[in-house]
Order: C-alpha cells, then structure tokens, then sequence
C-alpha cells in the first residue's frame, strides 16, 4: 500500500512538472522582449536592434567566421559608440548581433535560426557561407517572414530555394566565376587540356555544368575522370588518369582536406601540372603554408575578397586595404577575405535601417531592397532575383614579404574596376 | 593496363595503413568479445597528442610518439578498468553502448578543444615519389606506411604466439573460466590488451595523420576501415587484418578503376558488407570467442 | 472510492485507469492545445520533443524490445527526406502524396535490406546496419538521380503554419507510442518476451524469431522514414550527409538509453531531456553531447535501464504497464518476468 502511494505521489509530481513546463513554454512569449505581436507597441519600448546570426561557430565551416568577432567590434563600435546608434522612430538606439551556432550542419542551422526568430525575436536573420548556412536559414527566414540576409554561396545554388519573399542574398555568380578562371588559363601557355577534379557537393556539380558550357566551342579540351565523394583520402585513381591524359590544367573544387591530400599525392605520384585552380579549399594562405614545401606557390583560385580592391566600406570611410592592414596589425596572420563580407554586410544594415527609421518587418525588408550603397565590393544593389553579385576574380597565391605566400589578382574580365597583374605556371612539368 | 597495375600496387600499400588502423581493434573485438566503438576515435586522438607533443618537443615526431604511446596506455587502463570491464559481463550490447558514449565524448571534447579544423602531423615523406616508371608509380609515403605497419604486425604476431603474455591472452580468449581457474586475471589482462590495442592504434594514428591528416570527428570513418579490416580478416587474427587490409585497399582502388572514383568508398563498403554476410567469421578468424 | 471504481468498471480488461491514465490524457490534451497558448518558440520545441519521441521509441522497439541493436536507422529518415524533396520539389506533388511514397519506398527498402543483415546477429548486427546506412549516404551523393551531394530545398514546406507542424509531429509521436504499447500487447509483444528469455525454447515452441523480427524492423523503419519526413517538412533542406548523418544515430541511442531502455516512458523522457539540453547549451556547442555522452555512460554502467527503469525498479512507478525489461540486461531478467507474469493475471 506504501508503494502505491508513492507511485501515485510520483505521478502527481510528474503531472506538477509537465504544467509547470507548459507554463513556462507559454509564458515564453511574454517573458522575451515583449516583440512577438504588433510591431508598433513593440518599436516603442525597444531597447536595441537585434540582428541574429545563424553562423557556423564550429565544424568544417567555421574558418569563415575567424575574423567575424573583429568586424563586428570594429563597426558596431562605430555605429553604437561614434554614431550613437540608427535612429529608430526618432529615438537612437545601438544594434546588437545575437549569434547560434549551426556547427556547419543544414539541419543545426535551422534549429539555430528558428530559435533566433522564434526566442530572440530578432529584427534581421543572417545566415552565411555555403549552401548549408544560406538556403537554410533563408527558409527559415520565409517560414516566419522575417528580414532575411545571406551571402557567401552561389548565387545559383541559393536561388534554387527560391523565389524569395524575405529572403536577400549578397552571394557570388557561379558563371562569372567561371569565366575569370578561364580567362586567366587564356593568359598562360598550355596544352589546353583541362582536368576536371570535383566533387558531388554543390560546387561540384554547379562546376562541371558552368565550365563545360563555357568551354564548348573553344579550343579547349576537357578531361573529366569522374566526380570523387567528399571525404576521399586515396587519389590514384584519379592523379594516374589525368597524368595518362597529359592535362597542363587541372580544374579542381575540392575541400581543404581533400585538396591537401590530392595535392600531396600529385607529388608523389609525380604528377605536378602546369597550372591548377583550386576553387573553394584553398582561400587562405595559412591553408596554402600549410601544404608544406612551398608546394602551394602559383597555384591560381577564384578569390572572394581581396584588399587591393579599389573601394571603400561607406559606413567606416576605410579602403579595403586599410581594413586588411588594420586586421593584420591587429592579429596574427594573413588577413581572411571573409572580412569583405562581414564588413558590407554591416555597410548595407546600417545604411537600410537607417533609411527605414523603424524597426517594421515590411519596412526593413523594403530599405534592404532598396539599397544602392559603395560598399567593400563596389556599388552593391539587388538584381531582379533579390540578389547582389559580388565580385569573384581569378587571382593567384605568389610567394610574399610579410607571409610565405601573397595573392594577387590576376584575371578580372567580370568585373573590370579591379586591376589584375599577369599569372605565372608553376614550375613542375606535366610528365607523360 | 598501366592504370589497373598501378591501382592494384596502390591498394596494396594503402591496405598497410589500413590494417595498422585496424589491428588494434582485431585484438580487443577478437579477444574480448568487445565491439570498441571508440576504436576510431582514440586512435584519432592520438594524432592529436602526437600532433600537440611534437609542437612542444621542437618538431620532433618520434619523441612525440612515443610520449604518445604511453599516454595512450594509460588511458587504455582507465577505459577499460573503471568502464568496460564493469559491463563487460552483462553482455556484448552495453559494452557497445559504452564505447559508443565514450566515442562521442572524446570527438566533442576534441572539437572543443581543437575546432573542427583540418589537422595533419609532419612528414618529411609528404612529396617523395619512390618509384617512377611507365607501369607503376609508387609514393613514398604509401610505401613507408606498409613497411611499418608489416613489421608491427609480425612484431604482434611474435608477441601473441611465442611469449608468456601472449599465451595468458590466447587463454583469455578460448575460455574465461579455465583461463581464471588457471589462476590468469582476466580483468588484468583485459587491461593489458586494451594497453596494447591503443598503443597499436596510435601508429595507425601517426601514419593517418601524416599520410591523410584528420579532423576532431575523423574517428568514425576510420571505425568502418578498422571493421572493414578485422571483419575481412578475421577477429583476433593479427595476420589476418594484414591480409583484410589489403583486400580493402584492393577493392577500393579497383572499384575506382572499373566504375569510377565517386564509387571509392562504397565499393569498400558493398565488399565488407558481402563478405560480412557470407563468412561473418572472416578469412582467417582463429581466436574467435564464443 | 466509488467513483475509482466506476471509473474501473468502464475498462473491459479491468486494467486501472486511475491517477496515470488521467495524467496521461490531460498531458496529451495540453500538449496537443499548444499552438493556441504557447509561444512560437515553445510550439517549435514540441515539435522537435514529438519528433524525437517517435525516433526514440521506434529505435527502443528494436533495440529494448526485440534485440535489435541498430546504428543504421538514419538511413530511413535520409530515405523519407529524400522523397519528400523529390516528390515536393522535383515533381511538384503534394506532401500528403510523399508520406505514402515514403512508406512504400522504406519498406521496399527495409525488406530488402533484411535479407543480408538479418543473416548478422548480436553485434555483427550492429555493423551491418551501420554500414548499411554509411553505403546509403556514399551512394546518394553520387547518385545522379538525388542532385548528387548537392540536396534540395522544400520550397513547399516553407508556408506551412507552425501549428500545422506541430501537429504533425504531435500525431506522429502520440501515434508512435500508442503503436509500441499495441504490439507489445499483441501477439507479437509475446513473442518478443519469448524469445528475450529463451530464444530457443520459443523456437520450439512456435514462435517464428524470423519473422516476429523481420516485422518489428519493418513497423521502426517504415515509422522512422515517415518521421523523417516530418523532421525534414520542419527543416525543409536536404542534403546527403545530413539526412543519413550518425547524429541521428546518436540522438536515437541517447534518448532511449538516458529515459530507459525497455521501456515506453523512456524515450518520452529521453526526448524531452535531450532536446531542451540542447536548447538549453546552445551557446556552448558540443557540451550538450558531451554531457549527453557521459551521463550515457554512466546510465549504463549505474542504471542500466535508464532513469524510468531505476524510477520502477526503486517505486514501482510506471505510465504505461506493458513494460517488459530490456533485451540484454541479465541480473534483473528474473524480476522482470515476474512483473511481466503479475501482469498478465
């Protein structure tokens, strides 16, 4: 009978409990900021503007984010201290950046950007770099319509969650991308065969279509071995074809670690081609130290960011190459490019939410479309699919002063403002 | 014809590597009956120990090694003395479970610890071309890797059949009872295999890490060539994840070969699964506990 | 007392429905409401909490119930992603279409399957699945026919209500849990008994271990796909390794062995404790697995049937009394069996 009672007082408990947590499930609404209805009642009381952002902190993706703690102190400083902050409804007040983590995984950064939205309340939704961190959160931003901005993916992969109603992108064009790559390979003496190496991933296989199409009709020959699976780690396959086929280019989109290990293997199956673009692996030059012997000179990619960009940011009044100095000067090492995205982001926030002077969701949305601002990438406005082409440019990894290795741009067909030098062939051979 | 010898003589090496990845799992699954689902991962953290150690040894990576080695002992003893011994009894699925756990706790910490960034230890043989001729091109890497782990495994090999701890370890495997009434400690010596299984594990450790570097979750795929090997070769046969090695490698390259290098990996996989269904024994299984 | 006993008189079988039923119908009745009072965050967290009972209790019907311990279940739910996305997105259909699509493609492939890896046992088993679904994932992303690695958007999952979402995942929970209460009260349910105490001697007796396993893995995998598709309705973004990823393993495993394993409350407590760890670490990435990992553990090494387990061994406290213990926990089998006996009286 005494344990009957306490079955019955533990089931009385349990109950207890399961209230007290839809309680606090529901009281949630009201315990946040007071946000979640009627965005003038809410603009009122507002304390600051929240911008969240959905980023890989960690996983394979987070060397994008290396310099995003950096940038955001260097402008919401300015914005918050200098500037007083954006003026809301006649009142001033200062942005702050909510992070959540999505640990490089599509199915984390959903529950990260719904729990920005839905917990934070957060004015504008960011999710960045890769279709991963982009398509995801831009259906998040659809499903609750919020604000939504993304950058840092094909703009061609990203439009494939489209047609958009919230969401903005400030991604790069595949088929530009393309085109400066071949442009530079137009500039060096070669057989004119290319070996594709891709993988299956999104890059891959936006790739293989873009450099097909544009290199039908040229003189160039394609080789193409086959896609490998991400995560590969034995080459020879794939080095033994391309060598038998005696490509002086090799066309590769690879990941770091893939690329490391091809490139690696390359070498000791003694096969080093005239000139390889590695797009995707190999954007930072601790990644090209990193691949030991100086292996990694000449090695041609498509840069994102770079600081001889003749622009300014607007909002700080800096070039980019007196942001990349200040960076360098303030940290170790070479200076990341993801630093120009983070910066124009900042750029186009500070210059749509003041334009909008409220913090209403159609209102945000409609300052955001509007922008037409300089920014670290040029002039940025969006194009009929909701989208800002940024720059994407064949540029080159040349030993440097300051570190091993420098880059320079060396093709910039796309977007002509930005000066190229001519590109060099690496000095192995391609031996048959 | 060129390409199909040379992928048969890269499989071939690279299976070397894979049965020093494998062999330390062949010994604890074989013998003890336990399925170490953190075999990859702690086999990846000793990359990482021999990565940090040589950083701190002035780029040393034989003392970081063997620093590494015995630290690896030491935490085999803690593994299995305070955790698995105490499930072992209760059945092969606890002792999984176990090893799954600890397999997730030591990724998440290294990610913690490390981010989840690429990692890779020093190799003066990173772009060394042994051989080239028009038949066959070999890496040095690759060949250097086989060498080793061929002598670890005959080393192995010598350690189980001709000494006094070796023949406690065979009389564990055969039978608990008669080997404990035989006055062996099985619980001791339970430790002192999973000493030797990590040891082992960390050459594999040190040649995945130079040869193909690793990330904090790196461990899993590993586990599947670790299975792949004892599985092909035969639990508890130290000869046989040799042999089960090479056959891995070998299918891979030559499922490369005929269908293409997307299809790698999953032609290793299929050539597990099948011989998993047809002889679930392996090849050369001997010590194999009931 | 008279009212208890009205309330007892209106069960056919005489089974109590006292303080427990109550509590479990006015839980079910809140939870299912939760839309109309809790915020969107709460509403977004059911959701999750209902999908991860359904996983947990379908991996627990495998491994707690029928011996069956699988590391191979996400290649089910990558399996429902993917028609949803194909079926949604490629071919513009509808997603009620999809579930049945899903159903039909799982158990297709669930059967096939069963053939090599039910020729495994005990651990081999284990691999098996596990390698199973690693095949599944390399093959997807080669496959041209899915995008390659390159996945899908469900565009038409976006403009769903949060409500209707939720609902969903609150059916497919309630329902998996009345599911696993049905056939362990089946024939099947003691079958499975059966054969956890002697195998052999429920061979003899006449009880297909084939077959009554076969069936069990098909109910999981088919249930598991179709659960996949309302994860995937939520998380409306497809990619291989994603979809087929060990995570999914690992979550099943955690929230089955944390609630209790063997049980049917369990996984309800197992889920409702994994996600709102997580929500609740969320800015400190990787400490909630590692937290997750170690109380697995010791759970394991402590309390091998998980926190409801040690609940009903200490109180006698249970929710639901089909409980049978675990497969594979050998002290407390005999105690087991006798509940299980008073039970059937």
């Amino acid at each position: 009978m005494k344990k009957l009672k306490k079955r019955k007082l533990i089931a009385a408990l349990l109950c207890v409990l399961f209230a007290i947590m839809l309680a606090a499930c529901g009281g949630g609404s009201n315990g946040g900021d007071g946000g979640s209805d009627g965005n003038a009642d809410a603009a009122a009381d507002r304390e600051e503007i929240l911008v969240g952002f959905a980023a890989p902190l960690t996983g394979p993706l987070a060397i994008f984010m290396a310099p995003t703690p950096w940038v955001e102190t260097l402008c919401l400083d300015y914005i918050n201290n200098e500037l007083g902050g954006i003026e809301i409804d006649g009142k001033k007040l200062p942005v702050r950046v909510i992070y959540a983590d999505t640990e490089s995984d599509s199915n984390k950064a959903v529950e990260a950007a719904t729990k920005l939205v839905t917990e934070n309340k957060v004015d504008i939704l960011v999710g960045a770099w890769t279709p991963v961190g982009t398509n995801t959160v831009s259906a998040v931003g659809e499903r609750y319509s919020v604000p939504t901005f993304s950058f840092g993916a094909p703009e061609e992969s990203w439009l494939e969650g489209g047609p958009y109603e919230w969401s903005m992108g400030m991604q790069f064009n595949y088929d530009k991308l393309c085109t400066d790559v071949v442009n530079m390979w137009d500039k060096l003496d070669t057989n004119k065969k290319v070996g594709f190496v891709f993988d299956t991933d999104v890059d891959g296989t936006v790739g293989r279509e873009t450099y097909t199409r544009l290199l039908e009709g040229t003189d160039y020959e394609i080789f193409d071995p086959g896609a490998y699976t991400i995560g590969n780690n034995d080459f020879t396959s794939m080095i033994s074809k391309l060598k038998d086929a005696g490509c002086d280019i090799v066309c590769a989109d690879m990941i770091t670690p893939d690329f490391t290990i091809f490139w690696k293997q390359c070498y000791q199956y003694g096969y080093v081609p005239k000139v390889c673009t590695i797009n995707k692996g190999m954007h930072y030059e601790d990644l090209v130290e990193n691949l030991g012997g100086g292996t990694g000179n000449g090695l041609t990619f498509s840069a994102l960011w770079d600081k001889n960009y003749p622009f300014s940011s607007s909002l700080l009044g800096m070039t980019c190459m007196e942001i990349a100095d200040k960076w360098e000067a303030e940290n170790e090492g070479f200076y990341p490019y993801s630093i120009g995205y983070d910066v124009a982001m900042y750029d186009i926030f500070h210059d749509a939410l003041s334009r909008a002077g409220t913090l209403d969701k159609e209102a945000v949305r409609q300052a955001i479309l509007d922008t037409n601002i300089d920014t670290v990438f040029g002039n940025l406005s969006f194009n009929g699919n909701r989208c800002m082409q940024v720059p994407a440019i064949g540029t080159q990894w040349v030993p440097g002063d300051k570190f091993e290795f420098d880059k320079v741009v060396v093709a910039s067909d796309t977007f002509p403002a930005i000066p190229a030098h001519e590109p060099f062939i690496i000095p192995g051979t391609t031996q048959n | 014809m060129e390409l199909f010898v040379q992928s048969l003589v890269s499989g071939l090496l690279l299976g070397g590597l894979y049965a020093a990845v494998g062999v330390g799992l062949s010994l604890v699954f074989g013998i003890m009956g336990l399925t170490n689902i953190a075999h990859g991962c702690l086999m990846i953290l000793s990359s990482f120990f021999i990565m940090v150690f040589a950083r701190h040894m002035s780029g040393s990576v034989v003392a970081a090694f063997i620093l590494t080695v015995l630290v690896m002992c030491v935490i085999g003893a803690l593994l299995q003395g305070v955790l698995i011994n105490r499930v072992l009894a209760k059945g092969p699925e606890p002792a999984l479970l176990v090893t799954f756990g600890v397999a997730i706790v030591i990724w998440n910490v290294l990610q913690l610890i490390f981010g989840a960034d690429f990692k890779s230890i020093p190799s003066p043989m990173a772009s060394v071309n042994a051989v080239n001729t028009r038949w066959v091109v070999i890496s040095g890497e690759y060949l250097f890797n086989f060498a080793v782990s061929a002598a670890l495994i005959l080393v192995l090999h010598l350690v189980i059949q001709k000494t006094l701890f070796g023949r406690a370890i065979r009389a564990a495997a055969s039978n608990v009872v008669a080997a404990e009434l035989m006055g062996i400690n099985t619980g001791r010596t339970y430790i002192y295999i999973m000493c030797l299984a990590l040891a082992t594990g960390s050459v594999g450790g040190l040649l995945v890490g130079q040869t193909f570097g690793f990330y904090s979750y790196s461990g899993m795929s590993y586990l599947i060539i670790a299975f792949g090997v004892v599985v092909i070769g035969g639990m508890g046969s130290i000869i046989g994840t040799l042999l089960g090695g090479v056959i891995l490698g070998v299918a891979q390259l030559l499922g490369a070969y005929f269908f293409g290098s997307g299809v790698q990996i999953l032609v290793g996989y299929l050539t597990l699964l099948t011989l998993l269904t047809l002889r679930p024994r392996g090849l050369l299984g001997n010590m194999t506990r009931e | 007392m008279t009212a208890k006993r009205a309330l007892h008189s209106l069960v056919p079988n005489g089974k109590s429905l006292g303080v427990k039923t109550f509590a479990v119908l006015v839980a079910a009745v809140a939870s299912a409401l939760l839309p109309l009072y809790g915020s969107d965050y709460a509403v977004s967290i059911g959701l999750l909490i209902f999908s991860y009972i359904s996983l947990g209790q379908m991996w627990n019907l495998l491994a707690g119930y029928s011996g069956l311990v699988s590391l191979g279940q996400q290649a089910f739910i990558g399996i429902g992603a993917y028609t949803l996305a194909k079926v949604t997105t490629v071919y513009g259909q509808s997603i009620a279409l999809s579930f049945f699509v899903t159903a039909v493609c799982a158990a297709a492939f669930a059967f096939v399957i069963s053939f090599p890896i039910f020729k495994l046992s005990g651990v081999y088993f284990t691999i098996g699945t596990w390698i199973v679904s690693e095949s599944a994932l390399v093959f997807f992303r080669n496959w041209k026919f899915v995008n390659f690695d390159a996945g899908y958007n469900i565009v038409a999952a976006y403009k769903i209500p949060m409500g209707a979402l939720y609902l969903g995942s609150f059916v497919i929970g309630v329902v998996s849990v009345a599911l696993v209460f049905l056939i362990l009260r089946s024939k099947i349910g003691l079958a499975l008994m059966a054969m956890r105490d002697n195998p052999g001697a429920a061979e003899a007796r006449g009880v297909y271990l084939y077959r009554t396993k076969l069936v069990c893995f098909l109910i999981s995998s088919v249930y598991i796909a179709v659960t996949g598709v309302v994860l995937y309705l939520n998380i409306a973004y497809v990619k291989p390794g994603a979809t087929f990823g060990i995570d999914w393993a690992v979550s099943m495993v955690f929230i089955v062995v944390i609630g209790g394993i063997g049980t049917i409350e369990g996984p309800i407590l197992g889920a409702v404790i994994y996600v709102i760890l997580r929500q609740y670490l969320y800015n400190f990435p990787g400490i909630s697995m590692i937290l997750l990992g170690a109380v697995a553990v010791t759970v394991i090494l402590l309390a091998p049937k998980g926190i409801m387990g040690a609940l009903h061994g200490r109180f006698g406290f249970e929710l639901f009394s089909v409980r049978r213990t675990a497969a594979f926990d050998g002290p407390d089998r005999e105690e087991g069996a006798r509940i299980s006996v008073k039970q059937r009286r």
